[in-house]
């Protein structure tokens, strides 16, 4: 299989432009024959779902969640980025392009992110139409602030609530949709499996999660916007309920899943307090603008009232070793250093398993410079937060932070337009690899989500309908249809069989330990090996130990959680030989083997500047690799350094 | 349906309904304090202020068919009101803490309940003298109708005395939540003077409250006699 | 810690509920509620018997999936958060707690502490929106808005969705929750052009899913885990016999 990206030739500057006059269109009067099925209701689902009903088509949309507007979008607090230059501090659409391919380790299509940061700009526009109250000046403009390192103030946000605040903009106009008959939401239904009929996806089979009927659903395309894999590590910043289900499905009906080995760590979380933990909690890295990292200089000193500790006591490590951008360096690089003094001892905080995984985020010199009432407007939602998860308070002493899986920048691989391998499979926002790389900058992940939802994945997908046609003679009668329902009923009645002895979540988290031990935020070819031995050995104990109550009738949480397992359960070993064979390190993916004198992530552009797909062979067997060369023509190759 | 009607089926419609309307009866009211306090200075007084009343059809039967629409309007509003809560609620909590409302918001409707007993009651003790049909015959010096005597009289009965305290006593718990209520429901809040509202509720529950207590206390302790 | 239990177990819509009594040990202050029912739900589970079904998601706060009512509060004794962040540090060792779903007319129970919230999204749907189509929208600075106008939309746009505001009034009222949607768009000049129609068709859905009237307690502002005051109930008020009153129809 050879990949063909499909990007437009020519300058990279009207590439898009050029592209989208090349599409083909459908007549208005036609769209309504056409059938789009949109999986996901985040931002990138709920603003496809919501433009394709706006232009006509017939569009039903599915979320897991009693709502659309709960997607885990919602969560997102920091802000979205735009190339508006409203500042006037020298950003521009080739700034914000630069930046992204730069901080993505140059694992990244050009084209792609060059698009993405043309489209930034609309999407301001469109949300700020909506009526998302982003922060104005008292001049009654929009504000920015400077986000996760970059050294423009481009990131425009609502409080710590930005993705909250995008998200029911989006959910607003599909809202508007189900009103004016264009979308039917389909809520508490679950994606089990992905239909595909002569190369086309052609359909899902869904479960109702209110009362365990599975359904068949026939569309001319199928979206994918189901957000990334983040709960393969059990312990992640995702909400309780994402998951790699509808993606993986997807892989195993033929799509490819592109470097699923990329994740990233986001630095300020807060840290976990013992084994019952089902949650991880992100604070937004807006902090770090204003909160020095430091851990005590003697690992004597981890037990001891961090304020008794003298200046002289401590370790501002991340000033001390990248003085440019010092508390600001980009997530990977803040969150390995926190790993590596933490390795060396001198962590803080409780000791969970033997280790105090945890660094002081302190803001006693910003409360002196600025004074509390400005650090309370600045992040008053934030320590308000840390208080009521950890029963202290940061304005006396400093926070404790530490890293945990946030985003994956790995998934489907998808064309210049958002369409998987599979024909007529669309994937959008995270669930795709596209545009991120090896590494997300903040604030980029509710851009790309709205702007494949609102700018890309709209004409793409009219293009696709204007070629294929409508008419087609497939109904939910169709073998591929009952063959799919099929095999998801016989998987959830094996599921409810097994009456074991152990209750779903115990496996989720042993495989979550192997995943964050093996292949968490560093990975060593010995570690990765010993993940895919342990991993299948955990499948197999899942698949006779498991204790499933209840049966396949109503609600039933034990059972939707033991399906989403035992996907991960699949999908942890893809990851850990993706990383495995990547044996560079590069932007989140950092193969200790692979690294400078300094304990700098070292990329191998010789062997690996490449997208990794692989292509479903058999649960049992291993995959097959595809690879996609990147080339860059317009940002030059360097090693990233933040010095 | 039109427009009015449509107003009146949806709940902010009915609250609305719910505000004029006691606002109306709270002006009466206030209205009616103020020719009460009139017995503190004495029968000719009194009775000229009665007999004013009386002899000005236009405002007396003006006022009571307001009156006569308006009270009806509010219970049936408010029954409605209760009726649609009931319902909105059908398996109600085995626990349940209030956290905000007050003794007198969640007391209103019985509240009102007792009020309207007590008008009805006040009606038939000084308006159509069922209770004491002897009221009817007091006339003064000067042949008016002896209203002075009447309240006299009606007020030094203790039993008497302790119903009205007691309706006080509702209406100003009644009016404390009423009041503010009536602002809320009518959408008149800004924040600089939304404290100013509550504090204006009280003032007028209290306001008129001690102004009616005042008279049958008054009497009852022999300040004001004949 | 050891808390004991009361827990509404209805094993579906049409069944009838009773409260069942849990002691649970073992239990760390620093657990959440919710991390608190997930170990009981793995006793259960390991046991074969059927798990406490609760809605949750992001557990952190923001997406208003989970919520019920601990010993008669919505979302639990401390302020302005949700049951997922309410940790056991609230409570003290050997506390009996209650945990009841949401109940209104509009929200039947699922199962357990389940209810469908459905009602909320069809208010939404009836008007929550500014009509505008992807790709038509005007340059994002071409329309200053004041900043007092642009911080007391958030604060009402802040609303999650959760439903505590029902479960909390003693009318089962909506109020609040369609007064955070109507302010919040109302009090924009995006929303503007669409404010009359706005408030009265959201206030009639909400009268037809059969949520009660405002009698102005107060309590859904004090469970609010957003702190929503109902300010915007007055607003909204407003808006609507305004629009009633000015509007063509």
């Amino acid at each position: 299989m050879t990949l063909d990206g499909k990007c437009p030739s020519g300058p990279i500057e009207t590439a898009w432009d050029r592209h989208r006059f090349n599409m083909k269109l459908v007549n208005p009067s036609n769209r309504r024959k056409y059938n789009v099925l949109v999986v996901g209701t985040g931002l990138a689902g709920a603003a496809c779902a919501a433009t394709l009903g706006e232009l006509g088509f017939n569009v039903q949309a599915f979320c897991y969640q009693d709502s659309a507007r709960r997607a885990h979008s919602i969560a997102a607090q920091g802000g979205i980025n735009a190339a508006k230059n409203y500042q006037n501090d020298g950003d521009s659409v080739h700034r914000l392009f630069y930046d992204t391919v730069k901080g993505g380790d140059y694992r990244s299509r050009e084209r792609n992110v060059h698009r993405l940061a043309q489209i930034s700009v609309n999407i301001i526009d469109q949300a700020v139409a909506q009526g998302v109250p982003f922060a104005r000046e008292y001049g009654g403009l929009l504000d920015n602030r400077s986000f996760g390192g970059a050294q423009v103030a481009r990131t425009f946000y609502a409080r710590g609530q930005t993705g909250q605040q995008l998200l029911l903009g989006a959910y607003s106009a599909l809202s508007r949709q189900v009103h004016a008959g264009t979308v039917k939401l389909h809520t508490r239904t679950e994606m089990l499996d992905l239909v595909v009929i002569d190369g086309r996806a052609r359909g899902i089979i869904t479960r109702n999660l209110a009362t365990g009927e599975l359904e068949s659903w026939v569309g001319d395309a199928v979206v994918l916007a189901t957000g990334g894999y983040g709960n393969v590590f059990f312990l992640s910043t995702n909400a309780m309920g994402c998951n790699v289900t509808a993606t993986y499905k997807a892989y195993k009906k033929g799509a490819l899943f592109a470097n699923p080995c990329y994740t990233q760590i986001h630095p300020t979380c807060i840290p976990v307090s013992g084994g019952y933990q089902s949650k991880l909690t992100l604070m937004s890295e807006s902090l770090r603008n204003d909160g020095r990292v430091w851990v005590p200089k003697s690992a004597a000193d981890a037990t001891k009232d961090p304020s008794t500790l003298p200046e002289d006591q401590r370790d501002y490590y991340l000033e001390r070793r990248y003085p440019s951008f010092g508390n600001l360096v980009p997530r990977d690089v803040a969150s390995r250093n926190a790993k590596t003094v933490c390795d060396e001892g001198r962590g803080v905080g409780h000791e969970v398993d033997g280790q105090r995984r945890a660094v002081y985020l302190d803001f006693r010199d910003a409360i002196q410079r600025v004074g509390k009432s400005t650090i309370e407007a600045r992040y008053g939602n934030l320590f308000h937060m840390y208080t009521k998860i950890t029963g202290e308070n940061p304005y006396e002493s400093p926070m404790r932070i530490y890293p945990a899986i946030h985003y994956t920048m790995g998934g489907l691989w998808v064309d210049y337009n958002l369409m998987s391998n599979i024909e007529g499979l669309f994937v959008l926002g995270e669930a795709n690899f596209s545009d991120h790389g090896a590494n997300r900058l903040g604030a980029s992940a509710l851009m790309q989500g709205l702007a494949d939802g609102y700018f890309v994945a709209p004409p793409t997908i009219s293009d696709y309908l204007a070629r294929v046609g409508w008419g087609s003679t497939v109904t939910a009668e169709h073998e591929g249809f009952k063959a799919a329902k099929g095999e998801a009923n016989e998987r959830i009645q094996k599921l409810l069989s097994i009456k074991g002895k152990r209750p779903v979540d115990s496996f989720h988290r042993e495989l979550g330990n192997v995943m964050w031990d093996k292949c968490g935020m560093s990975r060593t070819k010995e570690g990765l090996e010993e993940a895919l031995k342990r991993i299948p050995e955990i499948r197999a104990e899942f698949w006779e130990n498991v204790n499933v109550p209840g049966e396949n009738k109503g609600v039933n949480q034990s059972l939707e959680r033991a399906g989403r397992v035992a996907d991960f359960l699949e999908f942890g070993e893809l990851m850990c030989l993706d990383a495995l064979e990547r044996a560079e390190s590069c932007g989140g993916h950092f193969r200790e083997e692979s690294q400078t004198e300094d304990g700098e992530a070292l990329r191998d552009d010789v062997n690996y500047c490449h997208t990794a797909a692989w292509e479903f062979k058999g649960v049992e067997t291993a995959p097959t690799l595809h690879k996609e060369a990147l080339t860059f023509d317009y940002v030059k190759l360097t090693q990233r350094s933040y010095k | 349906m039109s427009w009015l009607q449509s107003l009146y089926a949806s709940t902010i419609g009915k609250k609305a309904v719910m505000a004029i309307t006691g606002l109306i009866i709270f002006g009466f009211t206030l209205g009616h304090m103020a020719g009460n306090l009139l017995a503190f200075f004495g029968e000719d007084t009194f009775n000229t202020y009665a007999a004013t009343l009386k002899g000005n059809p236009p405002l007396l039967w003006g006022t009571r068919l307001l009156l006569l629409t308006v009270i009806p309007l509010h219970f049936l509003t408010a029954f409605q009101l209760i009726k649609r809560s009931n319902d909105a609620r059908p398996a109600t909590y085995s626990k349940w803490q209030p956290q905000r409302s007050t003794y007198a918001s969640r007391t209103i409707r019985f509240g009102g309940i007792y009020l309207l007993g007590f008008i009805l009651y006040h009606l038939a003790h000084y308006t159509l003298f069922l209770t004491n049909p002897e009221f009817g015959g007091y006339h003064d010096a000067q042949g008016r109708h002896d209203a002075f005597r009447m309240v006299v009289e009606g007020f030094s009965n203790p039993v008497n005395v302790a119903v009205y305290l007691v309706a006080m006593l509702s209406l100003v718990f009644h009016l404390s939540h009423g009041a503010w209520s009536m602002f809320q429901s009518m959408g008149l809040n800004h924040p600089k003077y939304n404290q100013l509202r509550e504090r204006a509720a009280w003032t007028l529950a209290i306001v008129l409250t001690v102004g009616f207590s005042s008279v049958p206390i008054a009497v009852l302790t022999g300040v004001v006699h004949r | 810690m050891k808390i004991t239990l009361n827990v509404w177990r209805q094993s579906s819509p049409e069944a009838a509920g009773s409260f069942v009594k849990y002691d649970v040990d073992g239990v760390s202050a620093d657990m959440s509620m919710l991390e608190m029912l997930d170990v009981l739900n793995d006793r259960l589970e390991s046991k074969g018997e059927a798990p406490i079904a609760f809605d949750h998601d992001c557990r952190e706060g923001i997406c208003g999936s989970c919520g019920f009512m601990i010993n008669g509060v919505a979302h639990g004794p401390e302020k302005e958060i949700t049951v997922c962040q309410t940790h056991m540090r609230s409570f003290k060792d050997g506390d009996e707690l209650t945990l009841e779903p949401w109940r209104a007319m509009a929200f039947p129970v699922m199962r357990d502490l389940m209810v469908d919230r459905s009602a909320f999204d069809r208010i939404i749907q009836a008007g929550g929106y500014v009509s505008v189509r992807t790709g038509s929208a005007p340059e994002a600075n071409a329309t200053p808005v004041m900043k007092e106008h642009a911080d007391m939309a958030f604060e009402a746009a802040a609303c999650i969705g959760c439903g505590a505001c029902v479960a909390a009034c003693p009318n089962a009222a909506a109020m609040l929750f369609t007064s955070a949607k109507v302010s919040h768009l109302g009090l924009l000049p995006q929303g503007e052009p669409e404010r009359d129609k706005r408030a009265i068709d959201m206030v009639a859905q909400m009268d037809k899913e059969g949520f009660g009237h405002c009698s102005n307690h107060g309590e859904c502002e004090a469970v609010c885990p957003k702190g929503i005051s109902v300010n915007f109930i007055a607003r909204m008020n407003r808006d609507l016999l305004k629009a009633t009153l000015r509007s063509s129809r």
